[in-house]
């Protein structure tokens, strides 16, 4: 195969062809018609867009991947600033959106593709580009994430594709530079590009990893791995010791420093020196297991016979034909396939909340017509008939107001109600209110009434016992009494139980009346 | 290490795979059984007579899911589709949207083996997917003047499309009083199964809900819920027939095929 002039000129055309057709699903955010029909005029979506690749670019390196909800999250923030004052709904929405035109969930094969132009041993093509940006994975433990791909990684993180290694010492150096004169805004710029290579040489040896984990025989060990690894530990151990001597000048330059804006960029700075120590140390964990990882896959892949499955086509094989049956017939087949999907499940043991929570719990058949519990006129409907009817009331109350001057025994009060209550009947139980009535103004002295200087009935327990068929206990005294109108806010300090919150409580006042007891 | 302490530790390593959320990538301890179980044929021979004990079988060590387990039909470790869906009328179509979410999930065979597949699916397509197919069986019926009605009193002979048709995307169907779900409400109710036992997991409302699935869920379909419902198919005298769209293991894995975007089939965009 020949390459001339031309196809070796025409290879970087092809190159940069292809970083272009990367940002061009970017720009066409922002023309896109949802974009106005939505109302989100206001919204840079190209710029959000960044935003979100940065947000998971930078958080990949911990883990393989990030939360969908998470990535929304953080773009929903910087749509709010960008728009402030909008309902937070809006912005998630808006973030919503704009991550699934980055994952491209429109199309099946979540491709992006772009047509670009190569010569090749053949003479000039036209070929399909595909490329993804943000992209659905497993996570370490098999749950649905977001990873960046390399093509994103390298355009719109980066800029340019350039080598790793020697960036990262130019970010460096222009890092300690920065920080000798002070300009801390831009140190911290360089720290974060730094901080970018670090991860993609952490993505690399990621994705051999997991190459490695799917098919062992991929990989070759002296080309693919020995001398990366060599590399990639040389890189950690330069980068490791810059970073703690950069560290070193932060603190120094935070212990002069006093400005307030200057001293919370500083801490920033140093927060993300940190972030990229710990990096290296996942690096070096990394490196570490690369090999016995290796000699592992090794065992299971190749000394392990692969597992056989049955290739079904589940459209054809199994949903057309089911279709086709009749509800009866389709029920055993069906069943065999739930059940496999749902897999087995631990049986629950009942503890006492759970049978509240199944007591509780609005039944699945919700489609059904409910009908209505209760309406809002029903409560007027019932009612509790009184114990006591106004007649009664009315007789006692007449009954305590004509309490003579030197007072007068429950017990004689209780015959009173009983001969009146023999001319409403059996099973008058006028006695009965007469005796609570009682009770409740021993317990409750009418403080109230007395402060104001009206007439009120005090009832007091002189020791006596009461000799009644119905009732026992003492024999209560009930006298009249009136009471000195008391100062100013007696009417404020008396609505409280003095008995509750005495500190409040006139105290004189309290002790006069108090029955003695 | 004593017997019984490994009888122990393979009694964990079931008992974590039937923990919902366990993951040897975020459980040291699941991490080192996990290890036993590939490279101590012993230990891995244990595990598979404990879970034998449960009437579960072991299918599969994974790096992502761990140990999966499969029930058979004795075991009292099975979901009760019963209890899913009181409902005996709703029912068959509930199993259908199972089928139906699986089927848009995974549209071709090597989907089920490819460990970096995560499928995004909406209740509307997958009630589309189930409707265009429903709808050429009563095309094909009309066409061929069938009489589709079922026999009077035994309802079940209905043929499984009809019903679907006869339920309305969304809404009530019809006056009388059967409660009845329309179809969205049934896939939704599908999904929301599968998320309560951590199969999907929801990503956005558009579409009537869309969800992204997970390894688990796409190793118990292949592993155990295809195989399976295939063989009972089978035992009906139904056995279909892959599509050409559908690679038989001998062939190229992969097609170029640009009609191929999980929707129908060439053979039913002809009819």
């Amino acid at each position: 195969m020949f390459f001339g002039e031309s196809s070796a000129a025409y290879e970087s055309i092809t190159s940069r062809m292809k970083a272009l057709a990367v940002v061009r699903p970017l720009l066409a955010l922002d023309d896109s018609s949802a974009k106005r029909e939505r109302g989100w005029e206001g919204y840079r979506l190209a710029e959000l867009a960044l935003a979100a690749i940065d947000f998971v670019t930078l958080r990949i390196g911990a883990r393989t991947a990030v939360r969908q909800e998470a990535v929304v999250e953080r773009v929903a923030e910087s749509a709010a600033l960008q728009v402030p004052g909008r309902a937070g709904a809006e912005y998630r929405e808006v973030a919503r959106w704009l991550v699934e035109r980055l994952i491209n969930t429109e199309r099946h094969d979540r491709c992006f593709r772009h047509e670009i132009g190569s010569v090749t041993g053949d003479g000039f093509v036209v070929r399909e580009f595909p490329f993804q940006i943000l992209k659905d994975v497993p996570d370490e433990a098999g749950q649905a994430a977001l990873t960046v791909t390399d093509a994103a990684i390298t355009v719109l993180v980066h800029a340019v594709d350039v080598d790793i290694a020697s960036e990262q010492i130019a970010a460096e150096a222009k890092l300690v530079a920065l920080l000798k004169r002070a300009r801390i805004g831009e140190a911290w710029q360089a720290a974060r590009t730094a901080h970018v290579q670090s991860i993609r040489y952490a993505k690399e040896l990621m994705d051999r990893m997991e190459e490695m984990k799917r098919n062992v025989r991929a990989i070759d060990w002296a080309a693919d791995l020995e001398g990366p690894l060599k590399e990639a530990q040389e890189h950690v151990e330069e980068r490791s010791r810059a970073e703690t001597q950069l560290k070193a000048q932060v603190a120094q330059l935070l212990e002069v420093t006093e400005e307030e804006r200057k001293r919370q960029q500083l801490e920033a700075l140093d927060a993300l020196i940190e972030d990229c120590l710990q990096r290296h140390l996942m690096l070096i964990d990394m490196l570490l297991r690369v090999v016995p990882e290796f000699r592992r896959q090794q065992d299971r892949q190749i000394f392990v016979a692969p597992v056989v499955h049955t290739r079904v086509h589940l459209r054809s094989q199994l949903l057309e034909p089911a279709l086709e049956l009749s509800i009866e017939d389709s029920k055993r087949p069906l069943e065999a396939f739930v059940r496999g999907v749902l897999g087995p499940i631990r049986p629950r043991v009942m503890y006492l909340s759970d049978y509240f929570e199944a007591l509780t719990r609005i039944p699945e058949q919700a489609e059904v017509e409910l009908v209505a519990v209760g309406a809002s006129d029903d409560w007027e409907d019932t009612y509790d008939p009184p114990r006591f009817d106004d007649a009664q009331h009315a007789w006692l109350d007449g009954l305590l107001s004509a309490v003579p001057e030197e007072g007068v025994r429950l017990s004689r009060l209780l015959e009173r109600a009983r001969e009146w209550g023999e001319g409403r009947g059996p099973g008058d139980d006028t006695g009965h209110l007469l005796a609570m009535e009682t009770a409740h103004r021993f317990r409750h002295v009418p403080v109230a009434e007395l402060a104001r200087g009206e007439e009120a009935v005090v009832v007091v327990d002189d020791g006596t016992e009461l000799d009644d068929p119905d009732f026992g206990g003492s024999d209560f005294l009930l006298l009249p009494a009136v009471g000195e109108p008391a100062f100013d806010n007696v009417d404020a300090a008396l609505d409280m139980q003095p008995s509750h919150s005495p500190e409040f409580a006139p105290r004189a006042t309290n002790d006069d009346l108090e029955p003695s007891a | 290490m004593t017997q019984y302490d490994d009888v122990a530790a393979a009694a964990r390593t079931v008992a974590l795979a039937m923990t919902r959320g366990k993951s040897p990538a975020r459980s040291g301890d699941y991490a080192r059984l996990v290890r036993r179980f590939d490279t101590e044929p012993d230990f891995a021979q244990l595990v598979r007579k404990v879970a034998q004990g449960f009437d579960l079988t072991v299918q599969e060590v994974h790096p992502q899911a761990g140990l999966v387990l499969a029930t058979t039909r004795e075991t009292d470790f099975a979901v009760s589709v019963t209890d899913l869906v009181p409902n005996a009328e709703n029912r068959p179509l509930y199993l259908l949207a199972h089928l139906a979410i699986a089927s848009r999930a995974f549209p071709r065979p090597e989907h089920l083996d490819d460990d970096e597949h995560v499928a995004r699916v909406s209740v509307q397509k997958v009630d589309e997917d189930v409707r265009a197919y429903a709808t050429i069986l009563e095309r094909r019926a009309a066409a061929a003047d069938e009489d589709t009605d079922p026999p009077a009193g035994s309802p079940g002979l209905e043929g499984l499309w009809r019903a679907y048709l006869r339920r309305n995307p969304t809404g009530r169907t019809d006056k009388d009083r059967t409660p009845r779900s329309a179809t969205y409400a049934l896939v939704r109710r599908a999904f929301t199964h599968l998320e309560q036992r951590g199969f999907v997991r929801a990503t956005s409302e558009e579409e009537g809900g869309t969800y992204a699935t997970n390894v688990l869920y796409r190793l118990h379909i292949r592993d155990q819920a295809a195989r399976e419902m295939l063989q009972v198919l089978a035992a009906l005298g139904v056995a279909a027939l892959p599509h050409h769209d559908a690679p038989l293991p001998s062939e190229a894995p992969k097609l170029p095929d640009a009609t191929d975007h999980g929707m129908l089939p060439d053979s039913a965009l002809a009819t």
